[in-house]
């Protein structure tokens, strides 16, 4: 009995330990219904955790700037190439290929949208320099100067309104005008 | 792949050069609209009562100021110039009207106007004038022959603003 009890606490410090894989179907069986009859066994087995694999506990070193810069190249590389070197990576799946295609398009379409706005603002903000106005003469008129070439000679005239005019008679006194 | 970034690059380029010239174009427009300036060449004729239709609003006060029954509009020129720079307006039978915008106060606009006339290669110089007058509204300087067929008379109204 006492050797059976040894037997069983010795395969119970085995699944402790987590090396459940060395035990056989029967001892497995046997341990089976020695947890059933004995709840304490069971209970102290229920607290145990099985020990970490030493692995796992271990700083991995992080990957350098090299190593981050050649990732995203080859990424990169991937989602602007639809054949060659980049093809072979296979990191641009189906569904992400029209993506691709459109950040690949979004230039032209910009420069078009530029383009089309600018039309835009110049057919809008542009007046025909012959649009002119409406003539009507000015009743405010100051001269501050007037030469007559020629041997001419010529005359302000105003008008009761304060309307201007300036007639200028040639030398060869043509004129019978004002 | 390399088609796509040639085409790429020239609409990029296309566009910059969209961008620069709609700059380049209302930079220098809004420089030259500083003034806008207008010029009428109108005849003035013994020989019938026609009035231009453009010249209709002004029909009684250039009847009243000038001895002429009928006045037609020969041509119209309407520009922009800068401050102190001359805006040409070439006119009829050789005549050229020189207006330089000099000054703006208020709704009051100073110019200085000269009329030459072509004579042969050069230009006789036939008036010139310094003025302030209502923005927008019209100076009639004339008298001058504009040919040796008729006795009709050359007025230019001039205007800025």
């Amino acid at each position: 009995m006492t050797d059976a009890r040894e037997n069983m606490e010795e395969l119970l410090s085995r699944v402790a330990a987590g090396r459940l894989d060395d035990l056989t179907p029967e001892q497995i069986d046997a341990l089976e219904v020695y947890l059933n009859d004995t709840p304490a066994a069971a209970e102290q087995l229920a607290e145990v955790r099985p020990a970490t694999d030493a692995a796992l506990g271990q700083d991995l070193p992080t990957p350098t700037s090299t190593e981050w810069e050649n990732v995203w190249g080859n990424v990169e590389a991937g989602v602007e190439t639809d054949s060659g070197a980049g093809a072979n990576m296979h990191v641009a799946p189906v569904s992400n290929r029209s993506i691709a295609k459109g950040a690949r398009l979004w230039r032209p379409a910009a420069a078009l949208a530029a383009c089309v706005a600018l039309m835009l603002v110049w057919r809008v903000t542009s007046k025909p320099a012959d649009a002119g106005w409406e003539i009507k003469l000015s009743d405010h008129v100051v001269v501050h100067d007037l030469e007559i070439y020629d041997d001419g000679a010529g005359f302000i005239a105003f008008d009761d309104d304060g309307a201007a005019m300036i007639w200028v008679f040639e030398a060869n006194g043509s004129q019978e005008g004002a | 792949m390399r088609n796509l970034r040639v085409m790429n690059a020239a609409l990029l380029c296309a566009a910059l050069m969209c961008a620069w010239s709609g700059v380049a174009a209302a930079w220098a427009d809004d420089k030259n609209k500083s003034y806008e300036v207008s010029v009428y060449a109108i005849r003035a004729t013994k020989s019938n009562s026609t009035i231009s239709p453009e010249l209709k609003p002004i029909a009684k006060s250039l009847k009243q100021r000038f001895n002429y029954a009928g006045f037609k509009l020969e041509t119209k020129k309407n520009g922009k110039a800068a401050k102190g720079k001359t805006f040409n307006a070439i006119l009829t039978s050789g005549y050229k009207a020189k207006v330089t915008p000099l000054e703006r106060k208020g709704d009051r606009v100073k110019l200085r106007i000269e009329i030459t006339k072509k004579a042969g290669k050069k230009e006789k110089k036939l008036t010139s004038t310094t003025v302030t007058i209502n923005s927008g509204q019209f100076l009639p300087v004339g008298g001058w022959k504009i040919d040796t067929k008729s006795s009709d008379v050359l007025i230019v109204a001039v205007s800025g603003k």
